[in-house]
């Protein structure tokens, strides 16, 4: 012990410490930051926030009493400034041990005490769900409705991933499909029921092991009769993509359209498993592509 | 389409010839996807007037509680509700070495026997958080800050109580040096300081 206590006086003993104590704050809070950013969030492990609350509380007192004897430090050695305390008694000193301890067990406590009641609330959410058949669709009104009862003061949801449509799909029928990189056999293109009832198209992509090499499975309908298009034709799509090993999955939809000057044109909306979303022309400017981001949760477009 | 069709080549779409679904990735994956709707409609998906641009979307209701759909028609629509809070209490609590943060909600289901699914959602910011859901500990997922339960639709009323509590080892050291200040001017007779 008293070893210890002649190595802490000595002064360049006392600046190393200082300068390692404060290089772990910094560490600590580049830490907080670089887990905000999506890409680089595993830099977090290296942080300090999964320390318990009495830990994290000596840290921090750690770090204070460590800026304030920096400041005691530089005043005395940089700007010559030093502080001849008058001699106590043993009383006094006594009193001001105990007048010590008590503040800095005051200010711990409180800290915690903070800590504790400003932490964010569970703010739980009840939510209750059912089916409901809607009706409507006559007299040339093209709308349905849902009728709800007793429902007043209380926020009102849908979701479109558990709901059942009647004619989900504009065109599934027979068509030509190209594939690369895949085993024989087993990507496909089919219609199928979920397991809730629903009508969906399934498409998958098996590859046929090859690291770095990009393989597809694509399936094209060929109408016979073109669909005619009116100002307010939607392309309306809910989708959801399984994500792949190594963030490289993505599906699109590609529709090949005639202008009024009979020329032909084609737009693609693609879905990665990953994030991004951006636009790029290509084929001499006769097909657009719309990247529009994430797909690996349900999501809907409503594309006018 | 017609507003992307011309943003993207100045021209006016006259019709659609062929459409294309495509899927892939690096070959060593197996990947599939789901398509629920793949629909070009003459008009797009619109509640109660809104037009629809997420798969959760939130409804306001009118004054008839009439939920109106158009362009897109539909069997069975999943309504989800969300439920107000009957009693919603938080409080501390004190002992000799930790702080305790209770805090209380409860709600009355005895209205919704005729619904399909009932699910409690809630956060938990700490791994140590203790959970009561009627009177049953439950115990937090560590992999999602967001906890889902599910509750069977017959209960008649839900309770969750949330409770955080923090050691405060410093807190005896405070009401000890009171104390002892206390005793020791007594003894000197005068103020230490």
């Amino acid at each position: 012990m008293k070893k210890l206590f002649s190595i802490l006086k000595n002064r360049r003993m006392q600046y190393i410490l200082i300068i390692w104590i404060l290089l772990l704050k910094a560490v600590e809070i580049t830490t907080n930051l670089l887990s905000e950013v999506e890409l680089i969030r595993f830099f977090s492990v290296l942080g300090f926030s999964d320390l318990p609350g009495t830990s994290l509380a000596v840290w921090n007192t750690l770090f204070v009493a460590t800026v304030f004897w920096l400041i005691y430090r530089l005043l005395r050695d940089v700007f010559q400034i030093s502080f001849v305390p008058k001699p106590l008694s043993k009383k006094e000193m006594l009193s001001l041990a105990i007048l010590l301890i008590w503040v800095i067990s005051v200010v711990a406590s409180s800290l915690q005490f903070a800590s504790l009641v400003t932490m964010p609330l569970a703010n739980p959410e009840l939510e209750v769900s059912r089916y409901y058949a809607p009706f409507g669709m006559e007299n040339g009104d093209s709308s349905q409705y849902v009728k709800l009862n007793n429902l007043e003061g209380n926020n009102v949801a849908l979701d479109l991933s558990k709901s059942i449509f009647a004619d989900p799909f504009s065109v599934y029928m027979s068509g030509e499909m190209s594939q690369y990189a895949t085993n024989v056999g087993t990507s496909y293109f089919t219609v199928k029921n979920s397991s809730l009832g629903q009508k969906m198209i399934e498409m998958r992509f098996c590859g046929n092991g090859s690291d770095k090499i990009g393989g597809w499975f694509a399936y094209r309908v060929a109408l016979q009769d073109p669909l005619q298009i009116n100002e307010n034709a939607t392309l309306m799509l809910l989708l959801k993509l399984t994500p792949s090993s190594d963030e490289t999955a993505w599906t699109y939809i590609k529709i090949d359209f005639l202008s009024k000057e009979g020329k032909a044109y084609a737009l693609t909306w693609k879905f990665h498993d990953v994030f991004m979303n951006y636009v790029f022309s290509s084929h001499n400017g006769t097909r657009n592509n719309y990247l529009l981001g994430r797909a690996t949760d349900w999501v809907f477009f409503n594309l006018t | 389409m017609n507003a992307i069709f011309y943003a993207s080549f100045s021209r006016n779409p006259r019709c659609i010839t062929s459409i294309e679904y495509g899927i892939g990735a690096e070959a060593d994956n197996d990947i599939t996807v789901q398509f629920l709707v793949a629909k070009i409609s003459q008009q797009p998906l619109e509640i109660n007037g809104m037009r629809i641009e997420n798969v959760r979307p939130t409804i306001k209701l009118k004054d008839d509680h009439c939920i109106r759909l158009g362009g897109l028609s539909t069997i069975k629509l999943f309504v989800i509700v969300t439920s107000n809070i009957a009693e919603k209490n938080v409080g501390t609590q004190w002992s000799v070495i930790k702080i305790s943060r209770i805090e209380s909600y409860k709600w009355n289901t005895s209205g919704f026997k005729n619904m399909t699914e009932m699910k409690l959602f809630f956060a938990v910011i700490s791994n140590s958080t203790k959970l009561l859901l009627n009177d049953n500990e439950i115990l937090p997922n560590p992999q999602t800050q967001r906890q889902s339960y599910e509750i069977n639709i017959e209960e008649s009323q839900v309770v969750l109580i949330v409770a955080n509590a923090t050691d405060i080892y410093l807190m005896p050291v405070v009401v000890t040096s009171s104390i002892l200040v206390f005793m020791l001017c007594l003894v000197i007779r005068k103020v230490p300081f």
